[in-house]
């Protein structure tokens, strides 16, 4: 088209591109600034500080195990929900259905938290039934420990999960199924051989948006969580708070990030090998989608032209991560 | 209503040259098809000249005035797109009058023309439904009516007929020729098929690569195409052949190969010049003498067969090109490409041969189309040639027949290679 | 076979229940008598009848309401103009940038994105103020905004533009006419979901905002750790009926709330038009 125009869209796109750049990508870039400018010089002391603490080396172990066991819950809780919507239900109900299940989602996050307060508080609308049937210890709870926290976790990722899972079951071509079948398969085997690898790409969504989003949570564990369950993530808001905007909460925040987008790589490398087994036909199946799995199969009767695989940590960390943004967004 | 010249037009993508060069004359009322294979730079004519692509150099005139640099709001061109581009969002009456509100039209002058405009198209009752409410071949008469409200100077059709199912096509067809002939308004098409562009247009512009390889009117752009392309684009069939002096004449050509008739008894070599006469100056056919050479091609041997000079040399100079080359090796001969017409090859039982016949060759399939059928045989162990006969003249034969065929050479054109 | 469905039906109908037990139950203990949030249960309505105007409460929810106003009018038109400039080619690194930007920012855990946007702001010299507050916000929703109407402008086709100016509009005239009506939509259910992610994003309100400025999530965070008051049921309960409402509103306008959320993005141009 014309050039004027062009530069005129451009022109117009600038607050949008200059808001982005100076409070998303600037701002990350000046944070590892941060962590790597320490006031004795440009080093590695500040992380140095943080990996000699053994409490924060302790609450980033316990933060990432937390988050893999909240994804893992969420994911088996979650799969036969969307698997059921995407195949069980009819193209009336479906909108509903997904509806139902978004809305808390967009309900404030803060609200749920202090819903799941009010319905966890010892005495309250879920213990107090419990102990009058004797199920429970008066006035106990699980409020105040990293249990409700946990929960809370599982309750805030399911509708997520559900959303990513369901477009993979949608999409399964059901033939895939049936041949599975006739061909002996049990069910076991078909959801191993058939449904996780045609699923790959979303589930490596769900892992992603799932524990970076649980690794990097704060509120819930300061709600609901009481002292034992103090996750990485109140270490950091807690310094901010306190003004403690520095180097080392910089870098802080960096370990963290670079932490949970390492399990997420990790978890998504190994979805990507159980799920190798059935790739020739599921890449035709999906082969519209951008399948984070296609790359680097060697040829079956391996092809000694074709040029090795990619290097494999940094080829799918690119991939999978925006991957993972791509369906939560 | 203008004309519309277009001259050294020549754009580039990139590296990736799409026109080089074009120079083209659209006379006023008149319906010129661009026809092209994809890639051949036809669309991207059509976005020049309606002004939503620039070209890096060449000029555009309508009807006086020159398009350069003016936006596509200010060339008074209708357009009507491949995929219609109908908004969605209004009903047809305010999809045709969205032209005239640009125009600032009076409010009651809107209203009668697209009235008017909608009976033109024969869409009268449909004014008020959405696009998404009409059949196909109902939304290319809203978008020819939107187009063609505004008063064009001109028309512009993007392969008008290609989103439509067989059937419709016809019909549009028809329904597109009677409203170029009412609305008198001159019209450039871009199309594919070659069918749609012989029936619409009454000038035919040929494109490939980017370039031009031949303008003519449907009937001379089939009946003499100038090359080997503008044959095979056209659905005609073409082959590698040798052309050379003949032998004596009555006396055979070749080893294995049956005798060939003198060209006298095949033609009045009148049939041919004629042909050529019709022809534009550019596209110049010279005839030698045909009676002296003989040309072997697809396992058969044809005598009294034209020969076509790429770039229009005449009979006289013809000495100089093919028939010098055949001069100077009689017997060896030169290496040529011919297109054989398929309705120019008639085959009948070996038994029944007439004197004409170019050569037997053996039936591989026989193609029923209903009034016509298409007998594929092969001479020789040559390729396949295509024979279309009245179905009454392919009784009898079937596959395997054994069958004499004949070729009018009025129907071949060779070129030198 | 046939037990399996049955089996996977009755697990997703208790897992939807189950999403809207606690919200729920924050609403029948609205109406609770107890101070304290225990059973057993006494109806009353003195919790709703003190969220009179000078309920701070009241007034975090006003400051929510103008923020999340502020930040999705800002989204819309910032967003909608980055939108367009993104559906068409031309510099392309500069694209797969603001792309890969867009990106990001919806991934990045939003509490480290927040350090990041207050170590800017510090840098800025604004600190923690309206404006940090305005400018942090907008960034976390922009994106929304910017997949949904991109979705659909992708979906447009582009020689709809070229019929309009063959027709005789020009580029500002041809955006009115063509372009807007038909991402309306869109652009609707962008400022939708800016707002209810700006009303909802707790983490950038709260080390973004100045002192004496707090929004609801933020005042009901502070509450959460010096003890509740009962009052935020009642305020909880209304607030969440009113996000439902405008959830509904923003499945209606995209027909699929859940794929606007999944990056599938609204459904294409030709259902718009009924």
């Amino acid at each position: 088209m014309n050039p004027l125009a062009r530069v005129g869209r451009l022109i117009l796109a600038m607050p949008g591109i200059g808001l982005l750049a100076l409070f998303s990508i600037v701002p990350l870039v000046l944070l590892v600034v941060d962590a790597v400018n320490a006031p004795t010089g440009l080093g590695f002391d500040q992380f140095a500080r943080v990996v000699e603490n053994p409490q924060y080396l302790e609450r980033l172990a316990f933060t990432l195990g937390m988050a893999f066991v909240v994804t893992v819950v969420s994911i088996a809780i979650s799969w036969p929900v969307a698997w059921t919507i995407g195949r069980h239900v009819g193209e009336r109900n479906r909108p509903v259905l997904l509806a139902l299940v978004i809305i808390p989602f967009l309900t404030s996050q803060l609200l749920l938290i202090y819903a799941m307060m009010v319905l966890l508080g010892a005495k309250g609308p879920l213990m107090a039934p419990l102990e009058s049937l004797g199920l429970a210890a008066e006035g106990a709870s699980i409020l105040y420990t990293p249990w409700a926290t946990l929960v809370m976790f599982v309750y805030e990722s399911i509708s997520v999960i559900v959303i990513v899972l369901y477009t993979a079951a949608e999409r399964i071509d059901p033939r895939l199924l049936a041949a599975s079948r006739t061909l002996g398969a049990g069910q076991v085997r078909t959801f191993f051989t058939v449904i996780v690898p045609a699923s790959a790409t979303q589930l490596i969504a769900a892992v992603g948006i799932t524990f970076v989003a649980t690794a990097g949570a704060f509120a819930e564990s300061a709600v609901l969580g009481g002292p034992e369950g103090t996750l990485f993530g109140n270490i950091i808001a807690d310094r901010i708070s306190g003004g403690g905007d520095d180097g080392v909460t910089a870098a802080l925040a960096v370990v963290l990030l670079v932490a949970s987008l390492a399990v997420v790589v990790v978890l998504a490398l190994l979805i990507t090998r159980v799920s190798r087994p059935l790739r020739p036909l599921t890449d035709l199946d999906t082969a519209s989608a951008p399948d984070s799995a296609r790359s680097g199969r060697p040829g079956r009767s391996g092809q000694p032209g074709r040029s090795g695989r990619p290097g494999p940590a940094s080829v799918r960390r690119s991939r999978s991560i925006p991957t993972a943004a791509e369906v939560l967004t | 209503m203008s004309r519309l010249t277009l001259s050294s037009l020549s754009k580039s993508f990139g590296s990736k040259t799409v026109l080089k060069g074009i120079d083209l004359e659209v006379p006023e009322g008149s319906f010129c098809a661009l026809l092209g294979p994809s890639g051949s730079g036809k669309t991207t004519i059509l976005n020049i000249v309606a002004g939503i692509e620039t070209a890096d150099t060449g000029t555009i005139d309508l009807g006086g005035r020159s398009l350069k640099g003016l936006p596509p709001e200010r060339r008074n061109i209708g357009v009507v797109f491949q995929s219609y581009a109908l908004f969605p969002h209004l009903s047809v009456a305010d999809n045709i009058a969205f032209g005239l509100k640009s125009r600032k039209v009076p409010r009651a002058d809107q209203r009668r023309k697209v009235a008017e405009v909608l009976d033109l198209v024969g869409l009268g009752e449909l004014a008020d439904r959405k696009p998404a409410q009409l059949s196909g071949g109902q939304q290319q008469r809203v978008a020819l009516a939107r187009a063609l409200v505004i008063e064009p100077d001109l028309l512009l059709l993007d392969e008008p007929l290609s989103a439509l199912d067989r059937k419709v096509r016809g019909d549009m067809q028809a329904e597109l020729a009677r409203i170029h002939r009412e609305a008198g308004v001159t019209t450039v098409m871009v199309t594919h098929d070659q069918e749609e562009a012989l029936s619409l247009a009454d000038q035919v512009v040929l494109l490939n690569d980017g370039e031009i390889q031949q303008r003519d009117t449907p009937e001379r752009m089939y009946r003499n195409p100038a090359s080997p392309f503008v044959a095979g684009f056209m659905g005609v069939q073409h082959f590698p052949g040798v052309l050379r002096v003949a032998e004596a004449a009555g006396a055979g050509v070749g080893a294995g190969k049956t005798s060939v008739p003198a060209a006298s008894d095949v033609l009045g070599a009148g049939d041919v010049l004629g042909a050529g006469d019709a022809l534009g100056a550019s596209d110049a056919v010279t005839s030698t003498s045909p009676q002296d050479h003989v040309l072997e091609v697809a396992g058969l041997a044809l005598t009294g067969v034209d020969i076509h000079v790429p770039g229009g040399a005449s009979s006289a100079t013809i000495g100089t090109t093919i028939g010098t080359a055949i001069d100077a090796a009689p017997r060896t001969g030169v290496n040529v490409t011919a297109a054989i017409a398929a309705e120019a090859v008639s085959v009948c039982a070996a038994d029944a041969a007439p004197t004409s016949a170019a050569g037997r060759a053996t039936v591989d399939r026989i193609v029923f189309l209903g009034p016509t059928a298409e007998v594929i045989v092969s001479a020789n162990g040559g390729p396949e040639i295509r024979a279309l006969l009245l179905s009454r003249d392919a009784v009898g034969l079937h596959e395997g027949s054994e069958v004499e065929v004949s070729i009018d050479p009025a129907g071949v054109r060779v070129w030198a290679n | 076979m046939r037990s399996r469905p049955a089996l996977l039906t009755i697990w997703t109908v208790v897992i939807i229940v189950v999403l809207y037990v606690p919200i729920l139950a924050m609403m029948v203990m609205s109406f609770n008598d107890s101070r304290f949030g225990t059973l057993p249960f006494e109806f009353t309505l003195k919790w709703y009848a003190e969220l009179t105007p000078t309920n701070p409460l009241i007034q975090a929810t006003y400051t929510s309401i103008q923020l999340s106003i502020l930040v999705a009018g800002t989204c819309v038109v910032v967003g909608t103009l980055l939108s367009l400039w993104l559906a068409r080619p031309g510099t392309p690194w500069l694209r797969n940038a603001v792309n890969s930007s867009l990106l990001a920012t919806v991934t990045i855990p939003i509490l480290i994105l927040s350090v990041a946007i207050l170590g800017i702001a510090n840098r800025l010299g604004l600190g923690q103020s309206v404006t940090s507050l305005w400018l942090g916000c907008t960034v976390v929703s922009l994106p929304y905004v910017v997949f949904v109407v991109s979705a659909r402008i992708a979906s447009l086709d582009p020689a709809l533009l070229n019929a309009s100016r063959s027709l005789g509009f020009g580029p500002f005239q041809t955006f009115l006419r063509v372009t807007l009506p038909l991402i309306r939509s869109a652009v609707l259910a962008g400022a939708l979901m800016a707002f209810v992610t700006c009303f909802n994003n707790f983490a950038v309100q709260l080390f973004l905002a100045p002192l004496g400025v707090q929004t609801l999530p933020v005042n009901i965070y502070a509450q959460t750790r010096v003890g509740i008051s009962p009052d935020i049921n009642a305020v909880s309960t209304l607030t969440i009926l009113v996000l439902i409402i405008l959830v509904v509103v923003l499945q209606i306008l995209s027909g699929n709330a859940a794929k606007v959320v999944s990056g599938t993005g609204p459904s294409g141009t030709g259902k718009e038009t009924r």
